[in-house]
Protein backbone atom coordinates (compact mmCIF):
# COMPACT_ATOMS: atom_id res chain seq x y z
CA UNK A 1 0.00 0.00 0.00
CA UNK A 2 1.28 3.15 -0.84
CA UNK A 3 2.12 5.55 2.19
CA UNK A 4 0.35 8.80 2.23
CA UNK A 5 2.25 12.67 2.00
CA UNK A 6 2.74 14.59 5.00
CA UNK A 7 1.96 18.71 4.14
CA UNK A 8 5.89 18.47 3.64
CA UNK A 9 5.88 16.34 1.31
CA UNK A 10 7.77 13.60 3.42
CA UNK A 11 6.14 10.27 2.93
CA UNK A 12 4.04 9.34 6.75
CA UNK A 13 4.57 6.07 8.14
CA UNK A 14 1.68 4.11 7.43
CA UNK A 15 0.79 0.74 8.37
CA UNK A 16 -1.50 -1.73 6.27
CA UNK A 17 -3.75 -4.43 8.59
CA UNK A 18 -6.17 -6.83 6.93
CA UNK A 19 -9.87 -5.99 8.15
CA UNK A 20 -12.06 -8.44 7.70
CA UNK A 21 -16.14 -7.07 7.09
CA UNK A 22 -17.45 -10.48 7.61
CA UNK A 23 -15.93 -10.63 11.98
CA UNK A 24 -18.57 -9.13 14.07
CA UNK A 25 -16.13 -6.81 15.36
CA UNK A 26 -12.23 -5.65 14.66
CA UNK A 27 -9.96 -6.97 16.53
CA UNK A 28 -6.96 -5.37 17.95
CA UNK A 29 -3.48 -6.79 19.48
CA UNK A 30 -2.40 -4.24 22.24
CA UNK A 31 0.80 -4.57 24.65
CA UNK A 32 0.21 -3.45 27.87
CA UNK A 33 2.99 -2.15 30.07
CA UNK A 34 3.39 -1.95 33.76
CA UNK A 35 6.33 -1.95 36.51
CA UNK A 36 6.22 -5.58 37.03
CA UNK A 37 5.53 -6.92 32.70
CA UNK A 38 3.91 -6.61 29.83
CA UNK A 39 1.12 -8.44 28.74
CA UNK A 40 -1.51 -8.67 25.54
CA UNK A 41 -4.11 -8.63 25.39
CA UNK A 42 -7.20 -9.17 22.36
CA UNK A 43 -9.17 -5.84 22.04
CA UNK A 44 -11.44 -4.74 19.55
CA UNK A 45 -11.62 -0.84 18.11
CA UNK A 46 -14.58 0.69 19.27
CA UNK A 47 -14.69 4.58 18.69
CA UNK A 48 -17.83 4.76 20.83
CA UNK A 49 -15.56 3.96 24.06
CA UNK A 50 -14.29 7.14 25.36
CA UNK A 51 -11.57 5.21 27.19
CA UNK A 52 -9.14 1.93 26.43
CA UNK A 53 -10.54 -0.55 29.05
CA UNK A 54 -8.70 -3.38 30.12
CA UNK A 55 -8.93 -5.89 32.01
CA UNK A 56 -8.45 -6.70 35.78
CA UNK A 57 -5.81 -10.07 35.37
CA UNK A 58 -3.64 -8.23 32.75
CA UNK A 59 -3.10 -5.02 35.22
CA UNK A 60 -2.44 -7.04 38.52
CA UNK A 61 -0.51 -9.29 36.14
CA UNK A 62 1.79 -6.13 34.98
CA UNK A 63 2.00 -4.47 38.40
CA UNK A 64 -1.14 -2.42 39.20
CA UNK A 65 -4.09 -3.16 42.15
CA UNK A 66 -7.16 -1.65 40.49
CA UNK A 67 -8.57 -1.98 43.52
CA UNK A 68 -6.48 0.68 45.27
CA UNK A 69 -6.52 2.88 42.61
CA UNK A 70 -7.18 6.69 43.67
CA UNK A 71 -8.81 7.56 40.93
CA UNK A 72 -12.12 6.15 39.63
CA UNK A 73 -14.99 7.67 37.07
CA UNK A 74 -18.71 7.02 36.23
CA UNK A 75 -18.60 4.60 33.19
CA UNK A 76 -21.53 4.61 31.24
CA UNK A 77 -22.44 0.95 29.14
CA UNK A 78 -24.64 -0.35 27.14
CA UNK A 79 -27.61 -0.27 29.71
CA UNK A 80 -25.78 0.89 32.70
CA UNK A 81 -23.36 3.26 35.29
CA UNK A 82 -21.35 1.92 36.55
CA UNK A 83 -18.07 3.48 39.09
CA UNK A 84 -14.62 1.89 37.56
CA UNK A 85 -10.86 2.52 38.48
CA UNK A 86 -9.08 4.31 36.19
CA UNK A 87 -5.25 3.48 35.86
CA UNK A 88 -2.62 5.04 34.01
CA UNK A 89 -0.15 2.45 32.48
CA UNK A 90 3.16 2.65 32.02
CA UNK A 91 2.46 2.25 27.99
CA UNK A 92 0.35 1.28 25.55
CA UNK A 93 1.28 -0.50 22.16
CA UNK A 94 -1.03 -1.02 19.56
CA UNK A 95 -0.62 -0.78 15.01
CA UNK A 96 3.34 -1.05 15.77
CA UNK A 97 2.75 2.19 18.03
CA UNK A 98 3.34 2.86 21.61
CA UNK A 99 1.74 5.46 23.63
CA UNK A 100 3.41 6.00 26.93
CA UNK A 101 1.40 6.93 30.30
CA UNK A 102 -2.17 6.00 28.86
CA UNK A 103 -4.89 5.55 31.03
CA UNK A 104 -7.43 2.39 30.91
CA UNK A 105 -10.37 2.11 32.49
CA UNK A 106 -10.20 -1.54 34.31
CA UNK A 107 -12.94 -3.90 33.53
CA UNK A 108 -13.69 -6.81 31.84
CA UNK A 109 -16.27 -7.87 29.21
CA UNK A 110 -18.25 -10.67 29.90
CA UNK A 111 -16.61 -14.05 29.03
CA UNK A 112 -18.81 -14.54 26.13
CA UNK A 113 -16.86 -11.64 24.20
CA UNK A 114 -14.08 -13.09 22.19
CA UNK A 115 -12.15 -10.22 22.79
CA UNK A 116 -11.08 -9.29 26.21
CA UNK A 117 -11.65 -5.63 26.15
CA UNK A 118 -11.93 -2.19 24.01
CA UNK A 119 -9.05 0.17 22.26
CA UNK A 120 -10.78 3.23 22.68
CA UNK A 121 -10.59 6.91 21.84
CA UNK A 122 -7.86 7.58 24.19
CA UNK A 123 -5.51 5.40 22.20
CA UNK A 124 -6.83 6.28 18.70
CA UNK A 125 -7.29 10.15 18.75
CA UNK A 126 -3.36 9.94 18.48
CA UNK A 127 -3.76 7.92 15.36
CA UNK A 128 -4.97 8.24 11.48
CA UNK A 129 -7.30 5.58 10.97
CA UNK A 130 -8.79 4.18 7.48
CA UNK A 131 -11.38 1.91 7.91
CA UNK A 132 -11.99 0.53 4.21
CA UNK A 133 -14.33 -2.07 4.13
CA UNK A 134 -14.46 -2.50 0.84
CA UNK A 135 -11.02 -3.08 -0.01
CA UNK A 136 -10.76 -4.82 3.71
CA UNK A 137 -7.74 -3.22 4.56
CA UNK A 138 -7.47 -0.73 8.03
CA UNK A 139 -4.41 1.74 7.29
CA UNK A 140 -2.67 3.31 10.45
CA UNK A 141 -0.85 6.51 10.01
CA UNK A 142 1.29 8.86 12.63
CA UNK A 143 2.70 11.97 12.52
CA UNK A 144 5.90 12.13 11.71
CA UNK B 1 7.83 -30.96 33.26
CA UNK B 2 7.60 -31.22 29.95
CA UNK B 3 7.96 -28.04 28.32
CA UNK B 4 5.95 -27.18 25.44
CA UNK B 5 7.34 -26.07 21.76
CA UNK B 6 6.97 -22.87 20.33
CA UNK B 7 4.42 -22.75 17.43
CA UNK B 8 3.16 -19.85 15.85
CA UNK B 9 -0.30 -18.37 17.20
CA UNK B 10 -2.38 -18.49 14.81
CA UNK B 11 -1.71 -22.23 14.27
CA UNK B 12 -2.86 -22.87 18.29
CA UNK B 13 -6.04 -20.47 17.60
CA UNK B 14 -6.95 -22.83 14.60
CA UNK B 15 -6.29 -25.79 16.51
CA UNK B 16 -8.96 -24.60 19.33
CA UNK B 17 -11.35 -22.48 17.89
CA UNK B 18 -13.80 -22.86 20.65
CA UNK B 19 -11.77 -22.32 23.48
CA UNK B 20 -10.03 -19.59 25.38
CA UNK B 21 -5.48 -20.15 25.27
CA UNK B 22 -2.84 -19.28 27.72
CA UNK B 23 -0.08 -18.94 25.43
CA UNK B 24 3.60 -17.47 26.25
CA UNK B 25 4.69 -15.01 23.94
CA UNK B 26 8.53 -15.79 22.64
CA UNK B 27 8.53 -13.83 19.30
CA UNK B 28 6.10 -10.83 18.24
CA UNK B 29 6.71 -7.91 15.61
CA UNK B 30 7.17 -4.54 17.08
CA UNK B 31 6.43 -3.14 14.04
CA UNK B 32 2.60 -4.15 14.28
CA UNK B 33 2.28 -5.37 17.87
CA UNK B 34 1.08 -8.81 16.90
CA UNK B 35 2.41 -11.91 18.83
CA UNK B 36 3.74 -14.34 15.89
CA UNK B 37 4.91 -17.35 17.89
CA UNK B 38 4.46 -18.56 21.70
CA UNK B 39 4.30 -21.82 23.98
CA UNK B 40 0.67 -22.63 24.91
CA UNK B 41 0.14 -22.98 28.64
CA UNK B 42 -3.27 -24.05 28.92
CA UNK B 43 -6.42 -24.23 27.18
CA UNK B 44 -10.24 -24.01 28.21
CA UNK B 45 -13.70 -23.28 27.21
CA UNK B 46 -13.86 -21.25 30.50
CA UNK B 47 -11.77 -17.81 30.36
CA UNK B 48 -12.21 -17.17 34.23
CA UNK B 49 -9.48 -19.94 35.69
CA UNK B 50 -7.20 -19.10 32.82
CA UNK B 51 -7.58 -15.10 34.17
CA UNK B 52 -6.57 -16.06 37.53
CA UNK B 53 -3.52 -17.83 36.03
CA UNK B 54 -2.55 -15.00 33.50
CA UNK B 55 -2.70 -12.61 36.64
CA UNK B 56 -0.01 -14.83 38.17
CA UNK B 57 2.53 -15.24 35.20
CA UNK B 58 4.97 -12.45 34.61
CA UNK B 59 6.39 -13.45 31.22
CA UNK B 60 4.66 -12.09 28.02
CA UNK B 61 0.96 -13.71 27.73
CA UNK B 62 -1.49 -13.24 25.65
CA UNK B 63 -4.81 -14.99 26.78
CA UNK B 64 -6.86 -14.86 23.40
CA UNK B 65 -9.70 -17.09 22.38
CA UNK B 66 -9.47 -19.39 19.34
CA UNK B 67 -12.08 -17.42 16.98
CA UNK B 68 -12.66 -13.68 16.56
CA UNK B 69 -16.49 -14.72 15.91
CA UNK B 70 -19.25 -14.49 18.65
CA UNK B 71 -21.04 -17.14 20.12
CA UNK B 72 -24.22 -17.91 17.64
CA UNK B 73 -27.02 -15.70 18.24
CA UNK B 74 -24.98 -13.37 20.11
CA UNK B 75 -24.31 -9.24 18.81
CA UNK B 76 -22.09 -7.01 20.16
CA UNK B 77 -23.01 -3.42 21.30
CA UNK B 78 -20.25 -2.21 23.46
Amino acid sequence: MAATRSRKGMPRPSNAFPLDPDKPLIPVDVLLEGPQGRQFVCMALDTGATYTIAPMASLLAIGYDPATSGKRIEFIAAGSVEYKPLVRVQGAQAFGIRLPGLEVVCHDLPPQSPVRDLLGLNFLKHISLHLDFLHRTLTVTTKR
Amino acid sequence: MRQRRSQPIARLRRRYPQEWLLIEVDRFDPATTSPLTGRLVAHSKLRDPLEQRAARLKKLIYLVHGSDTLPQGYAAAF
